[in-house]
């Protein structure tokens, strides 16, 4: 028992002991540690204070100065890498074609070592003349320089073994927007337009910081990956600004139904406003998905130009009449039409802020143009339906990826051509379509499929109306009106729920009306149906993503952006109403 | 992202040791007196053909990376002259002066019916007897495919690294900041700074393939300003162009050691040729061989 009150006594001397060992550990422990960060913090004073010092003084005490350990100093150093040989074309596996163009050939292709899939553009070449072609030179230098996120990125320059072979190898994308539009089944909706639109422009306002022209801006040069990037490719065109005014430039630039008023009019010093008008053209083709402007030469161009902008006067365009090609051109008595500005009634969903933008961008007096900063600060961008973030972007079954044919369409000028001229001219004529387009609210020119619905409604209203009056003239107005009401009602709703079902062109077999495909446009006539459904499991889709992880979540994302792409597309269509009365009003 | 605009492609330390001519065993001294005096050719052609000096200045940037590093181009393979008219052929080309094929083979034959290597401006002026300097039509033809050809294995040789970034402007904007104008003999110091950037482009050392246009810049205003005699700050002004001691010290040695060089050329080629085309450069190489025994 003894032992045992002894042993905890013991037990307990022990353990203080033990404590208190415990507690000196802990001091002296704290004790280093607060030593070591004084320390430290002693040698960083000692380390910072010269460095102060001599900011200070200045360097007016020599003696001293070199006396203070010199701290280092941070210099630019500036890194371009150096350079190499062209490597062989050899080291690329060719997979398909994808387009023959004015310039080359694109192709699209695989590196052997790395697997990455690039897409190759194989120079044409014409000796003959001058050497290695100009137009290739200033691709491949422009692109060396301008490194965006929307300009498509050229990796390395092979050649082959025929010593005038050459090939550049570029980022490859799955899409250009023509070929996609093409192959849609109806426009981009308002959202998936603003993104577009503001990847472009900002893609063309780095160029124009850096003096850069693209001067073939259209919609086969601009591309489309899977993950909603655009960017912008083929600088066959593109050269710098020239520093002095006085070098002629040549106005036979920009593919046709692209190219700006002042270059069909034959100015030779033009700068950035000639890509803003593309830019504009753009923009309505993105939104009615057919180009807006598609001349068949340039008087063609001219006069399609002045219908649907309206005619120069001299108040809008002073320098219009000094142009070279100005004073063959007879205008339409300037009275009658002098107040015809900007046709809005071609964009019927457009909103009012849009079609600000819109005939700003294509208005033909160049100086009235804004600059790529000031679109992309523009109120359409900030407006309902904000622009649709490029994560979100529906994704489509790839033609480039496959062996495919393409349609043909113009292209741009080619150096030293010479153009068809512009003779004598009259334009009187030009705003006759557009006069009864306005009046009579008919919609054969209008090239929106949507458009077809509602001339048919009216047609059966009108057959209504007529059996009704004639078999009963004894029914009221009153009654008569809300007949009429109902019958307006019901067609919109037939018409509206077919589409949801059928989609337009389905019902434009049902159309007992012959004339509504627009004859000039090929994208209506020839155009197979594209159903959303071939989008999902489009052998295309997964094939040309290289990671099989992204191929699936593109696969799901097709289904869901399809889901909420019939949402929205309806949430589109009442909103579009809206613009129809802005469109008209405003 | 975007390439430095003050920055150039530099050529490796490999690309240095090994330059192409020397695989195949063309004596150095030759080699750098075919360099020099191809890139004083690039420049007195620039001259007739009325370029601005920037042109002429990345014509003989891209004649210089062409011969460095062991995949580069070889004397034994190609003339000095030939790469030094395709050189500025393909400048101008991406410039806003281009000139025809035709102007610049005319040029190039009136250069070459001239006496000696050494040519002075007064020479340029000169006029020769025209029969000298004609080219046939049969000439021109062969003479347009060489140029194209040499054209093409140039850009395939630098990779299509043609473009050059050039010290001039930055050497006025850092005389700006330095607040030299105020000076009454400021435009003096200009003039020589200048001057010193256009012979560094002569260099046997390559110096515009081994530093970037700030280094130059700076380089060229330090001895501009000690000739001239216009007292710079006391405190390490070239930090703030980004130089440090060590590189301003090289490239001042460099170019002063060019006058040296120059004078020694001169010495070597006077009343002679220097060998310009493949033939000549064999000529001479065997010439050497049978002197040395």
């Amino acid at each position: 028992m003894a032992s045992r009150w002894a042993n905890e006594e013991a037990d307990k001397v022990e353990e203080q002991r033990r404590k208190k060992d415990k507690e000196d550990k802990k001091r002296l422990k704290l004790q280093k540690q607060q030593e070591a960060e004084a320390a430290a913090q002693a040698a960083q004073e000692a380390d910072s204070r010269p460095a102060k010092r001599r900011r200070l003084s200045n360097d007016n005490e020599p003696s001293t100065k070199s006396t203070i350990p010199e701290a280092e100093r941070k210099l630019l150093r500036f890194e371009a890498g150096g350079w190499s040989p062209c490597r062989h074309t050899s080291n690329f596996e060719t997979l398909n074609h994808i387009e023959e163009g004015s310039y080359g050939w694109v192709s699209r292709a695989r590196d052997i070592t790395t697997n990455q899939v690039v897409a190759l553009k194989k120079v044409k070449m014409d000796y003959a003349q001058d050497g290695f072609p100009i137009t290739a030179l200033r691709e491949i230098s422009i692109l060396q320089k301008a490194r965006h996120t929307n300009i498509v990125r050229l990796q390395e320059i092979l050649s082959g073994d025929d010593p005038q072979e050459c090939v550049l190898v570029m980022e490859f994308l799955e899409h250009d927007l023509k070929t996609l539009q093409e192959e849609m089944s109806e426009p981009f909706l308002a959202s998936e337009v603003k993104t577009l639109l503001r990847q472009l422009t900002s893609a063309m306002g780095f160029l124009h910081e850096n003096y850069i022209m693209h001067r073939d801006l259209k919609t086969s040069n601009i591309l489309l990956n899977n993950r909603g990037q655009l960017k912008l490719a083929d600088f066959g065109m593109a050269r710098y600004i020239p520093s002095s005014t006085t070098a002629p430039l040549t106005q036979l630039v920009v593919t046709l139904w692209y190219r700006a008023p002042e270059l069909l009019l034959g100015t030779t010093s033009y700068g950035t406003e000639v890509d803003l008008w593309s830019l504009g053209c753009i923009f309505a083709e993105l939104l009615t998905k057919s180009p807006i402007l598609p001349g068949k030469n340039e008087v063609d161009q001219l006069s399609l130009i002045f219908s649907l902008c309206g005619l120069p006067s001299e108040k809008t365009w002073p320098a219009f009449y000094r142009l070279p090609n100005a004073k063959s051109l007879k205008l339409p008595r300037e009275h009658r039409h002098a107040n015809l500005g900007f046709n809005r009634a071609k964009f019927p969903f457009l909103t009012a802020s849009g079609i600000t933008l819109l005939s700003s961008l294509l208005a033909l007096n160049p100086n009235d143009r804004p600059t790529a900063a000031e679109v992309l600060e523009h109120g359409y961008f900030k407006e309902q339906p904000k622009p649709k973030p490029s994560e979100m972007f529906p994704t489509f079954p790839s033609k480039a990826g496959q062996e495919r044919r393409r349609k043909r369409s113009p292209d741009a000028p080619k150096r030293g051509e010479v153009g068809a001229g512009i003779k004598a001219v009259d334009f009187s004529s030009i705003f006759k379509d557009r006069e009864e387009e306005e009046s009579g609210g008919g919609g054969h020119r209008l090239r929106r499929p949507f458009a077809v619905g509602y001339p048919f409604c009216r047609l059966r209203l009108v057959a209504l109306v007529g059996s009704w009056t004639a078999t009963d003239r004894t029914r009221s107005v009153n009654d008569c009106a809300s007949v009429i009401c109902f019958e307006i009602c019901y067609t919109s709703a037939v018409y509206l729920y077919s589409r949801l079902l059928l989609g337009p062109h389905d019902l434009l077999h049902l159309c007992p009306l012959p004339s509504f495909p627009c004859a000039g446009d090929p994208s209506l006539g020839e155009r197979d149906c594209v159903g959303d459904l071939e989008r999902v499991g489009d052998p295309g889709v997964t094939e040309c993503r290289g990671e099989p992880e992204c191929a699936e979540r593109g696969r799901l994302g097709d289904l869901v952006g399809d889901r909420s792409r019939d949402r929205l597309r309806v949430r589109d269509r009442a909103r579009a109403g809206d613009g129809v009365r802005d469109g008209m009003i405003g | 992202m975007q390439p430095s605009p003050l920055a150039n492609p530099l050529a490796t330390v490999a690309q240095l040791e090994t330059p192409g001519s020397q695989l195949d065993r063309i004596p150095p001294d030759l080699e750098d007196s075919a360099h020099f005096a191809g890139a004083r050719l690039t420049q007195a052609a620039g001259i007739l053909l009325r370029l601005p000096q920037e042109v002429v200045a990345q014509a003989i940037v891209v004649f210089m990376r062409f011969w460095v590093g062991p995949e580069g181009g070889s004397l034994a393979e190609f003339g000095a002259e030939q790469v030094s008219a395709a050189s500025l052929y393909l400048t101008t080309k991406l410039s806003a002066y281009p000139k025809s094929a035709r102007s610049l083979i005319n040029v190039y034959a009136y250069l070459a019916s001239l006496p000696t290597t050494c040519i002075g401006l007064e020479q340029l002026k000169g006029k020769m007897p025209e029969t000298c300097y004609f080219v046939t039509e049969g000439t021109y033809e062969r003479r347009r495919t060489t140029l194209f050809t040499t054209e093409q294995r140039i850009l395939r040789t630098l990779g299509f690294n043609v473009h050059v970034n050039l010290p001039y402007t930055l050497c006025i904007t850092y005389l700006q900041a330095l607040d030299i104008f105020t000076h009454p003999r400021a435009p003096e110091l200009a003039k020589r700074a200048i001057a010193h950037l256009n012979t560094a482009l002569l260099s046997p050392q390559f110096l515009y393939l081994t530093h970037q246009p700030p280094a130059l810049a700076t380089a060229a205003i330090y001895l501009a300003a000690r000739e001239v005699g216009i007292k710079m700050p006391e405190c390490e002004w070239w930090e703030v162009f980004d130089t440090d001691r060590e590189e301003l010290g090289f490239l001042c040695v460099g170019m002063l050691s060019l006058e040296g060089f120059a004078q020694g050329e001169r010495d070597k080629w006077e009343g002679k040729k220097c060998p310009m085309s493949v033939e000549d450069m064999e000529a001479e190489v065997k010439r050497r061989r049978e002197v040395d025994g």
